[in-house]
């Protein structure tokens, strides 16, 4: 009985680390079934490359500027949240698995909801779609594109999915 | 298909190897028999039993090639046809995520089928999308994660049984 409790623990542990727990900044796990990455299979290299094209030739808005290459290790959600604090690259969903919810409510969340200042730097800012995005101090927004670049931008110079889901701009601001 | 295969091979195998250990069944001398004491050797002697025990192993393999039928693969092909490219354009939830996703600036789209662990999903999968765990769906319009699948999982265990769109929007 003892053996059998002790095995179902370290299945447990196990499980976390293959998963690659990610806690908040202030220690709350995010749930382990909001965690992914992305199918190698499904998004293939030249895909991934021909959308990223797309990006920098303007087709979301002439402001967008890549900073980083396609990665399918993280994605916008994965990166306000937790790699541009620091962490190991991740991919975060908030649709079903409810990944961002802990960092701003339920017990002890990290931030705070607080309106948008162009000129305050590195606010996490929920769109009213499936996207987060991180702000810099000269008024753009950095954010991951799903399985795509990392891409510094203006607003709502984002693909349709992200900015909106009915509605159109971001209405969530939260700042740490 | 998966099944449909195993339950082939089981009786293919179960047949073949049937047919040859017939052979030894009907071999004549058993333990106490006339002829059982003319088989000199230990090796003849343990032959003997050898086919005998090989035969009953058989018994269990052809019950399971006998449940194999004919309504588990017609099952199969009936479920697959939760999924049509007419379904596609005229079941409300599928025509609103699929109208929803062909909208201009938003990007590549493919809408697939899979087959995973026996059942089929409709997957809708945009190059831009950050949750794409809502949008591969069951038969019933239930997403992965209502259904508690793991999106990794599901990707390394399916099957893709046809490709109905990829297009840029």
């Amino acid at each position: 009985m003892k053996n059998t409790q002790i095995g179902l623990i370290l299945i447990v542990i196990l499980q976390q680390i293959c998963n690659g727990q990610v806690n908040t900044p202030n220690g709350v796990p995010v749930p382990a079934a909001a965690l992914f990455v992305y199918s190698a299979v499904k998004y293939s290299d030249a895909q991934l490359q021909s959308e990223q094209n797309n990006i920098q030739n303007g087709a979301y808005g002439s402001s967008c500027v890549i900073l980083s290459g396609y990665s399918r290790n993280y994605n916008c959600h994965g990166y306000a949240w937790h790699v541009s604090t620091g962490g190991a690259q991740t991919c975060i969903d908030q649709v079903s698995g409810g990944g961002v919810t802990p960092y701003a409510a339920g017990v002890n969340p990290s931030y705070t909801q607080t309106s948008y200042n162009s000129t305050i730097g590195k606010t996490r800012i929920r769109y009213s779609g499936d996207h987060s995005a991180v702000t810099t101090f000269d008024g753009k927004f950095i954010s991951k594109w799903g399985p795509g670049p990392l891409v510094k931008h203006n607003a709502l110079d984002v693909p349709l999915a992200m900015a909106t889901r009915r509605r159109v701009g971001p209405v969530n601001m939260l700042h740490h | 298909m998966k099944k449909t295969s195993l339950c082939l091979l089981i009786t293919m195998l179960s047949s073949g190897v049937f047919g040859q250990a017939l052979l030894r069944w009907n071999y004549p001398c058993k333990p106490g028999h006339e002829c059982w004491n003319a088989l000199k050797s230990v090796d003849e002697r343990q032959n003997a039993r050898a086919f005998k025990l090989l035969s009953l192993m058989i018994i269990p393999l052809m019950l399971i090639a006998g449940s194999c039928t004919e309504t588990q693969i017609r099952e199969y092909e009936a479920t697959d046809l939760c999924f049509t490219k007419e379904l596609l354009e005229t079941v409300p939830w599928m025509k609103a995520e699929l109208a929803w996703f062909q909208q201009p600036k938003m990007g590549f789209l493919r809408v697939s089928v899979y087959r995973y662990r026996g059942d089929y999903y409709l997957a809708f999968e945009n190059f831009l999308t950050s949750s794409p765990i809502s949008h591969i769906f069951n038969c019933s319009g239930q997403h992965l994660g209502e259904l508690n699948i793991n999106y990794n999982e599901f990707y390394e265990n399916i099957e893709t049984t046809a490709v109905f769109l990829e297009d840029n929007y």
